[in-house]
């Protein structure tokens, strides 16, 4: 007898924002470390930002479709170094697949249940991408996936400047994070920074606890 | 391949070693054994004449059709073996019927000739309906945007823009006669008397308003129209009062 | 009469649906010797903006435009078919598509999705064979009809009365002349800033796409060094 068909009706361990920026000399993301079992905080340590060829990924949603996704663009890329013949995917390229992979699965009403962050160079130029389950896509300078859209991204499109600075983008970053470690009940106080420079160098920060957070009363406190 | 040259004359799709395939050669020796057909394109629209041969007086000339509608802008004659003739016309109504559901425009008549060299192409091989070449030439003729067009097509698939064309048994004599006297800026009964006198001029028998058949695309209007024998009575009429040519 | 110990399980959990609203407004107005295709280009995601920059418009041919609301991925494929659709069609038949040929391949390529209708809403605009602007509005499953304005998306129900008003007037009195190419340039700029007024999903730039004999420009786009159009305020 055939096995019944089985598809994703909801996600199940999920990673919640994912945050990117472009800046000067490349594009940042943020995330934290947690892949959450509904409100249970299951996995407390789990990297959700990936690098993979010319790019770099990270995404909210189902952690086993995005560890699903990851395999399929790994594929891709490792495919292409295996003819030996100097051509390697670009990020926007990579992006493209993606969203067409995305957009396939959607049409069969059986979706990767994520929005994935793609980050990478153009031309010269950083490129930042996202791309949800429905296959949606856009490319911009701040991205922000989950609650990440409602909290960090108007504060990133206020802050945001083209020739940002490493530390000025890492800067608001945190700022963000720290935002969505505030009002968004499915983050952990671990969270991971990962980069990739226009010369397609990836740098993945190892986990590390968000400062400058502030827990007493309301009362006893004066916000600066 | 083969011990003996005359071999390659068997398959349909084996080049000989001079390159070339005998079995589309003779289909298109086939055609030199049809009626005459003839068509004339001129500014005002294009002229399809064919030579129907009435093997007996007991056949009804109205069931042998050789000039046949293919949309209402476009129409072909044939000259060969009007079965595979019929068969590539019927090919050419589903291309261009599906053009106007497709575009909800008429098909221009180059791309309606492509349609059936395309058709003609298909032999041969295990997959197609057709294990040999098309025994026919058409003459397609027909109106589109760009004005009035008349092509030729032979078995092998190619296809010609001509201004006059004669195909058939008598195509030689026809088309000397034809090229002789035409020119682009005739009118329409001068085309129509062009086309009487060639016909008459090479057909064993003479000519009746039964025996042979008329169609003309008007560039104005693009409608086809086939000829009925009252309407060629009337072409033979005037050439009858013609004085005879010295 | 027994009641039941246990409540009866749920027949079926809802199904997940394919189908996301992005939001958006097009508007096309065909003129006596120009065409209008013109777009917001808001990406809107339920009530969150998800990127300010994203076009709405697909220029076919040299004299075509499609305007296309709805679903974004719909439309990214529904514009990256047609425009293998029009390269196929020059390749097959030497000539270029005429709008009024592509009108009805559209609407063939729509309705053959009938059964998981791509989720977009189109306008087209372009010139005919004789240099007159002609538009043709589009539901998802392929109906159409040629117009002298059209408009879809989420503010078209705040556009249309004043397309009525403006270009067909015909409740009028007094009925002014068919509007020139740069007063109907001017009056879509307003249209829209209007509509963004109202409508939370329309806004942020305006793409203009103008069709004359000589081609088609396009109005906004930062490549031609024009400035943009901004909608409302920052």
């Amino acid at each position: 007898m055939d096995a019944p068909i089985t598809r994703t009706l909801e996600p199940i361990n999920t990673g919640t924002s994912v945050v990117g920026i472009t800046y000067k000399d490349g594009v940042l993301i943020a995330s934290d470390t947690l892949v959450s079992y509904g409100s249970l905080s299951r996995f407390r340590s789990i990297q959700r930002l990936v690098s993979i060829g010319p790019c770099l990924i990270g995404a909210s949603g189902d952690y086993s479709d995005f560890q699903h996704i990851t395999d399929l663009l790994t594929q891709k890329v490792d495919e292409a170094s295996f003819h030996q013949d100097g051509f390697q995917y670009t990020a926007p390229e990579l992006f493209e697949y993606l969203c067409r992979v995305m957009y396939e699965r959607r049409s069969k009403v059986n979706p990767y249940w994520n929005r994935v962050v793609m980050a990478g160079s153009k031309q010269g130029k950083p490129f930042l991408g996202c791309v949800d389950l429905y296959g949606t896509h856009y490319a911009s300078p701040t991205v922000a996936t989950g609650y990440g859209e409602q909290l960090a991204q108007p504060i990133l499109r206020k802050e945001w400047h083209p020739d940002m600075s490493l530390e000025e983008a890492h800067a608001l970053l945190e700022k963000c994070m720290r935002v969505l470690l505030y009002r968004d009940c499915y983050t952990i106080n671990k969270v991971q920074f990962a980069r990739i420079g226009l010369d397609g160098q990836t740098t993945i920060e190892p986990p590390a606890p968000l400062t400058g957070t502030r827990w007493e009363a309301p009362l006893t406190i004066t916000l600066p | 391949m083969f011990q003996n040259k005359s071999e390659y004359d068997r398959s349909v799709n084996s080049f000989s070693p001079e390159g070339r395939l005998f079995q589309v050669e003779y289909a298109i020796e086939a055609i030199k054994l049809g009626s005459t057909a003839l068509a004339i394109q001129v500014a005002e629209g294009v002229l399809l004449a064919v030579e129907k041969r009435i093997t007996s007086t007991l056949l009804e000339p109205a069931s042998i059709d050789k000039i046949m509608q293919i949309d209402t802008h476009i129409g072909a004659a044939m000259s060969g073996l009007s079965a595979d003739g019929r068969s590539l016309v019927e090919t050419a109504r589903v291309e261009t019927t599906n053009h106007r559901f497709n575009y909800g425009e008429a098909m221009t008549v180059e791309t309606c000739t492509q349609a059936i060299c395309n058709v003609c192409l298909k032999f041969g091989d295990s997959k197609s309906k057709m294990s040999r070449p098309y025994g026919v030439a058409l003459l397609v003729a027909g109106v589109d945007e760009e004005g009035p067009a008349l092509f030729h097509t032979d078995p092998s698939g190619a296809y010609v823009r001509v201004q006059v064309k004669a195909v058939g048994a008598a195509s030689d004599g026809a088309q000397t006669a034809l090229n002789e006297e035409y020119n682009k800026s005739m009118r329409r009964g001068e085309v129509e008397d062009l086309a009487a006198k060639t016909l008459k001029a090479v057909m064993e028998d003479a000519v009746t308003p039964t025996n042979i058949e008329f169609a003309w695309v008007d560039a104005g209007t693009r409608v086809f129209h086939a000829y009925t024998p009252a309407e060629v009575e009337v072409i033979l009429a005037r050439l009858a009062a013609q004085p005879a040519a010295e | 009469m027994l009641t039941p110990a246990v409540a009866p399980i749920e027949a079926k959990k809802k199904e997940w649906s394919p189908y996301t609203d992005n939001g958006g407004t097009t508007l096309a107005i065909a003129g006596p010797d120009y065409a209008i295709v013109a777009a917001d280009t808001r990406l809107s995601n339920g009530y969150s903006i998800s990127c300010r920059d994203v076009t709405k418009l697909a220029q076919l041919t040299q004299h075509c435009v499609i305007g296309t609301a709805g679903m974004q991925a719909d439309r990214a494929v529904f514009h990256k078919l047609l425009r293998t659709r029009v390269d196929y069609f020059k390749y097959k038949y030497g000539k270029t598509i005429t709008p009024t040929a592509l009108a009805q391949m559209i609407a063939n390529i729509l309705y053959g999705h009938r059964f998981f209708p791509y989720y977009c809403f189109n306008v087209v605009g372009g010139l005919d064979a004789q240099g007159h602007g002609v538009v043709f509005s589009y539901d998802a499953v392929g109906s159409y009809q040629a117009l002298p304005y059209a408009t879809t998306g989420s503010g078209a129900q705040l556009l249309e009365p004043l397309l009525d008003s403006h270009i067909a007037q015909r409740n009028r009195t007094q009925k002014n002349p068919p509007m020139s190419k740069d007063e109907a340039i001017a009056f879509v700029k307003n249209a829209m800033a209007s509509v963004s007024e109202r409508d939370i999903h329309t806004g942020d730039f305006l793409e203009i796409a103008v069709i004359t004999r000589e081609g088609t420009q396009i109005i906004t786009r930062e490549a031609d060094g024009v400035e943009r159009i901004k909608l409302g305020f920052d």
